[in-house]
Formats: structure tokens, C-alpha cells, sequence
């Protein structure tokens, strides 16, 4: 006689998200090379507008000097401001997409289709693809502003480093609510690489990645307000360089990025849902 | 909650439509019927068989048995539930749909196993001699700890089939589950699905295309073709439906006006042009004509003269045991190894 059903139980909803965790882990660890990359992209992207800035004012010093006249930001080191910038925007875009790309590999791969068939939930399978980002985003992120910091001779430890690692896992919640958009968009446009890619250097500049958001229109600020990106990559680099909590305080500044991981993970699964929902009545969610 | 039937299908229909842009304000709808009224059920402990070419919705039937598409219109249940139940039936359920894709590549097969089990909720404690059960019984022992990038296309086909077993599921549903796989190793596949239904009493649904994996493993055969059950029977029922008719098959130069004066000869019901691959492991088919006649002891000579005298070459004439291709060929006028064209009914509009 065949097994029993299997029962649903908490424990087995954790084995899930375990095993989900641990298959992204094994698979990354077995494409060589991959962390190293990880940890070196931020920084290369950071040194191209250092660089600039060094060139264009003579010496580091003098460009830090222009950067705070011209910013506002007293005390701001630019070299550091684009370092943890960088880094968070690394972060940040690996987390936008992070389901977009599961959804579009899953679907190549064959694999998605056979996760749909199975009784797992979606949460829970959610939940382990995101501490397994998670972790992977703590030892980027890590890596490399440490990195970064070395190459540019900056002292990595001015700050709340503990801090800005918490604010760091806190404010990518609301990032993979907006994945879960993203994610949509591919299961219902299917191939949405160029917009993806266009996409990524707009959220890079309404993050006040390389310049803060002081520079640009009053009407591209409320953008940038509006995106949980700017708020995390800010109080990061609050936490690490001393900037103003410019909103009260420091708790002020959680507060607003709350209230972004309430909402964006809940409209985002909603909308998910629904597409998910109109492809099963259309061709299918396999298709690709 | 379990029944006796354990797959009810009943009026079910799918149809997928797409867009085709023709300009800025005009575009043309399409309507593919991929399954038009299906009706059937599959009783526990059953094998049933869905028999059918190419695109005639075998798949689709599948996919919204396990609940990856939604039926345009049609009632079914699964294990007693409706489609609605979706958590449910998936726990019901142990399928394999996508040939050998389905496997994620940088795990080895028993990683594949034990993450897939996880997914079904099998408990840590069972899911570790399940899965070397599984291993064992497939003869995987020796490729289970390579990552799957490594596996041959018949390697990874066991493999999905393994996965298909990893939560032990009263229900089976396995498309098209030996393609890809050598002739040994595809009747060492079909013995275990016997196996399953027979040692365990699972209720399996068996996708094919090929009529012998059919005639050999199903109790009840659905015939498919252009989303519709043309027939359906236990297969000997459905071939004897046939034997009181004669097949011939042909091989030689048959022009067209041979076959037509055939036609208008006495005793001849129908005939058929159709292509059977040559055994020679080439890739070779060679056409033969299909003829179903009364008697073919008495009407032969008059077939023959027919033929011959309207320019046929004749190589060599055979009667045929009657299989279910012909049950498909005498209903359709196609082989099964002919494709179906996906597009059922195109209807164009603007909007």
C-alpha cells in the first residue's frame, strides 16, 4: 500500500524553508568564483566616480572637500559615500531582482514547474530563498565595503558597524516585496531582461548611490522619498559616516522603513498572486 | 477525503488564446481548443492510459489534473477533491510531465531527492531509506552522488521518475515517461509502474504515445486526438471492436490512382497512406498502405488485381494484428506518430 498522506506541520513547513536554503547554498557554492565576483563588482563600480572625482579636483582630499561644499553633507568623506553606496546598491539590485530571475531560471531550468506541483507553500519556499539572500547579502556587503575601504585607504570601523548590518537585513524586507513585482512582471511578460536592466540604473540614481539625493529636482526627491531603496542606502550611511537622521531621529528613519516592509511584501505577494492566478488560466506559469 | 474513483473528469475543456498584433489598433485572437468536453474517470488501482499523438492534449489534460493550469470550463476531482483544493491534491499526487527537465543541475541526484522530498513534507526520519529505496530500485546507485549536469538524457529521465516516487502518492501521473530512455531501460521503467500499481495499489495515470507501452501496462485505454476522447475501453475490447474487419498492410510504389480505384473495390472498408520507422536503428520511415477489408482471405486476389493493374509495385503484403494504432488509424485516418496541429480554430476579430 502507498504512504499516507503527509501531514502539513510547522515542522515540515520549516524543512522547506531549510531545504530551499540549503539547495541555493549548495548551488552556489558549486559555480566557482562567484562570491569573489560578488565582492569585487561594488568595488569597481565604486572606483570608476572616485576616480573621476580625483581626477577632476587633483587629489582625494580636495575632491572630498568640493563633495561636502557642493552636497551640504558636512563631515562626509566622498570616497566612503560611494564605497557604501556601491555596495548597497549591489546589495539592493541582487534583492529587486532575486525573484524576478528565480522565476525566469526556475522556468528554464524546468524546475518551476515542478515546485508548483508540489504541496510546499510558496512562503515557505520564499522564506528560504530569502535567508539564503540574506546571508549571501551580509558576506557581499561585508566583503566588500571591508575591500573597498582596504583599496582606498578608509578607516572601515568609523562607525556603527553593527548597526548599519542590522538596518542592512531590516531594509532589504521591503526590497523583496518589490521583488515580488518583478517577479510578476516576468511571469506575465516572460522575457523582461532589457527592462530589467534599464530599470537597475534608475533605482541606482533615485538611491543617492553616488551623489545624495540633494543634487537632483525637487520632484526626484519625492521619488526617491517614495522608494524604500534611498532610505535603506541613507541610513546605512548615516550609520557608518555619522550623517543627520534628517527625519527626527534615528527611529524616525526605521520607522518609515517599517513601514515599507509591512506594506511592500503585502501588495507585491498580492500581485503576485493575481498573476500567478491568470497564468494558470492562460498558457501556464512553466512557459517561457 | 479517498474514493473508489479516484480521477473524476467531466465536460472539460482548456482553451488558450493568444494575440497576434497585425498593426497599431488591429490585432488577430487565436483560439487554440487544446481540450474540448473531456469526460472520463480512473477508479483507484487502476492504470489508465492516455493514448494519443502529439498535441492532441495529453498534456494539458495532465497539467490541470495537477493543478499547474486552470480548465477553462468542466468539473474535475482528484482523490475526492476539487481543483480548488490544490494544496491537497498535489499532497495526492506524485507526477512527472516535463521529460527529464525538472532537476536542478548543480545537485547531485540524491540532493535533488532529498530536497523534493522535503517539499512533499516527507518526514527527515522516512525520506533517507525512501530515497535509497528509490536509488536502489532504479538502479541509480552509481550516478546518485553526481550533480546532474553530469547525467545522460535517459540518466536524468530515471531520475525525474524517481522524484515522481519520492513521496510514495496514491496517484501517479507519468506523461510520456520513457522517452528518451533505450528500449531496456524503458521495459525496466514499465515494470516498476506495474510494480506500483500491482505492490501498492497506487492509481496511475500513463500518458504515451506509443501504443505497445499502452496495450502492455493500461486496464483502460482514453484514445485523444485533437483534445477530444475518441474512444475509450479496455484495450482489448477496443481492438476487438476492430477484428471482425481484416488490416493489410502494403509496401511498394502505390500511386494515387491505385489507391483510389482500391476504394471502389468490394470488401475494402477504408485505406490509408501511412509510415512506419524502420527497425534498422536508422532513422529511416518508409510509407505502406493501410487497407481494412472484410475478409481478406476471399477479397486478396481482387486487391491485388486492383492494385496492380493502376500501376502498384507490390513488395509485400502482411496481415496485421490488430494494435491500437489501428483503433486510432480506423477512427482518425492518421498514425499516431503523426503530429496534431496545435491550432484547432483560429478566429480573427480586431480590437
Amino acid at each position: 500500500m502507498y504512504a499516507p498522506i503527509q501531514k502539513m506541520t510547522l515542522k515540515s513547513h520549516w524543512g522547506v524553508v531549510w531545504g530551499t536554503f540549503v539547495v541555493r547554498l549548495k548551488t552556489f557554492s558549486r559555480y566557482k568564483g562567484v562570491l569573489f565576483m560578488d565582492i569585487l563588482t561594488p568595488v569597481l563600480l565604486a572606483a570608476m566616480p572616485i576616480l573621476l572625482g580625483q581626477a577632476l579636483s587633483g587629489s582625494i582630499s580636495a575632491a572630498s572637500a568640493n563633495f561636502e561644499q557642493n552636497t551640504g553633507l558636512t563631515g562626509a568623506n566622498y570616497v566612503a559615500f560611494i564605497i557604501i553606496g556601491a555596495n548597497v546598491f549591489s546589495t539592493v539590485t541582487t534583492s529587486l531582482w532575486l525573484f524576478g530571475f528565480f522565476i525566469r531560471r526556475e522556468q528554464t531550468l524546468g524546475t518551476l514547474e515542478a515546485l508548483f506541483m508540489s504541496p510546499a507553500h510558496q512562503i515557505s519556499i520564499l522564506v528560504g530563498l530569502t535567508l539564503y539572500v540574506q546571508l549571501r547579502s551580509v558576506i557581499t556587503f561585508l566583503g566588500g565595503y571591508l575591500f573597498g575601504c582596504l583599496l582606498f585607504s578608509i578607516n572601515p570601523f568609523q562607525g556603527q558597524v553593527l548597526l548599519a548590518l542590522a538596518i542592512l537585513l531590516f531594509g532589504l524586507v521591503p526590497i523583496y516585496g518589490l521583488s515580488f513585482l518583478l517577479g510578476a512582471l516576468v511571469l506575465k511578460v516572460k522575457q523582461a531582461n532589457s527592462l530589467l536592466n534599464t530599470l537597475q540604473w534608475i533605482v541606482g540614481a533615485f538611491m543617492g548611490v553616488f551623489f545624495p539625493i540633494t543634487v537632483l529636482p525637487i520632484t526626484f526627491q519625492i521619488v526617491s522619498y517614495l522608494f524604500p531603496g534611498f532610505w535603506l542606502n541613507y541610513n546605512i550611511q548615516a550609520a557608518l559616516m555619522g550623517l543627520d537622521w534628517f527625519f527626527v531621529n534615528m527611529y524616525g528613519h526605521l520607522g518609515i522603513l517599517f513601514i515599507f516592509a509591512i506594506t511592500c511584501p503585502l501588495i507585491g505577494y498580492l500581485i503576485f498572486s493575481r498573476t500567478e492566478s491568470r497564468s494558470k488560466r492562460a498558457e501556464g506559469i512553466g512557459q517561457f | 477525503m479517498p474514493t473508489s474513483k479516484m480521477i473524476e473528469v467531466k465536460d472539460l475543456s482548456k482553451h488558450y488564446s493568444s494575440k497576434k498584433r497585425l498593426g497599431i489598433f488591429k490585432s488577430e485572437k487565436n483560439v487554440v481548443k487544446a481540450l474540448k468536453g473531456v469526460t472520463f474517470d480512473v477508479d483507484q488501482g487502476e492504470i489508465f492510459g492516455l493514448l494519443g499523438p502529439n498535441g492532441a492534449g495529453k498534456t494539458t489534460l495532465i497539467k490541470i489534473l495537477t493543478t499547474l493550469l486552470l480548465p477553462t470550463s468542466g468539473i474535475a476531482k482528484v482523490n475526492g477533491y476539487t481543483l480548488d483544493q490544490d494544496k491537497e491534491i498535489k499532497s495526492s499526487i506524485g507526477a512527472m510531465l516535463m521529460g527529464e527537465r525538472g532537476l536542478y543541475w548543480k545537485l547531485t541526484g540524491r540532493e535533488n531527492l532529498e530536497y523534493f522530498g522535503a517539499l512533499y513534507h516527507v518526514p527527515k526520519s522516512i525520506r533517507k531509506d525512501r530515497i535509497k529505496s528509490l536509488i536502489e530500485l532504479l538502479e541509480l546507485d552509481k550516478i546518485a552522488d553526481r550533480t546532474v549536469e553530469t547525467y545522460s538524457s535517459g540518466q536524468k529521465m530515471k531520475m525525474v521518475f524517481a522524484r515522481s516516487l519520492v513521496n510514495d502518492a496514491p496517484i501517479l501521473m507519468l506523461d510520456e515517461p520513457t522517452n528518451t530512455l533505450d528500449v531496456k531501460e524503458a521495459r525496466r521503467l514499465r515494470k516498476i509502474v506495474k510494480e506500483q500499481n500491482e505492490d501498492y495499489n497506487k492509481t496511475i495515470i500513463y500518458c504515451t504515445h506509443l501504443m505497445h507501452e499502452a496495450e502492455e501496462l493500461c486496464q483502460r485505454v482514453g484514445i485523444i486526438d485533437h483534445g477530444e476522447i475518441i474512444a475509450l475501453d479496455d484495450p482489448m475490447d477496443l481492438k476487438q471492436g476492430l477484428q471482425k474487419n481484416d488490416i493489410l498492410s502494403v509496401e511498394g510504389t502505390i500511386p494515387e490512382k491505385a489507391q483510389t480505384a482500391l476504394k471502389l473495390t468490394p470488401g475494402v472498408m477504408s485505406t490509408q497512406i501511412l509510415v512506419k520507422q524502420m527497425n534498422n536503428g536508422s532513422t529511416e520511415k518508409r510509407p505502406y498502405l493501410n487497407i481494412t477489408c472484410e475478409n481478406s482471405h476471399q477479397n486478396l486476389p481482387e486487391i491485388i488485381s486492383t492494385l496492380t493493374t493502376n500501376g502498384a509495385i507490390i513488395r509485400n503484403i502482411d496481415k496485421k494484428e490488430t494494435t491500437l494504432e489501428d483503433v486510432f488509424v480506423n477512427i482518425t485516418g492518421r498514425s499516431l506518430m503523426d503530429d496534431t496541429s496545435q491550432v484547432i480554430k483560429t478566429k480573427t476579430g480586431s480590437d
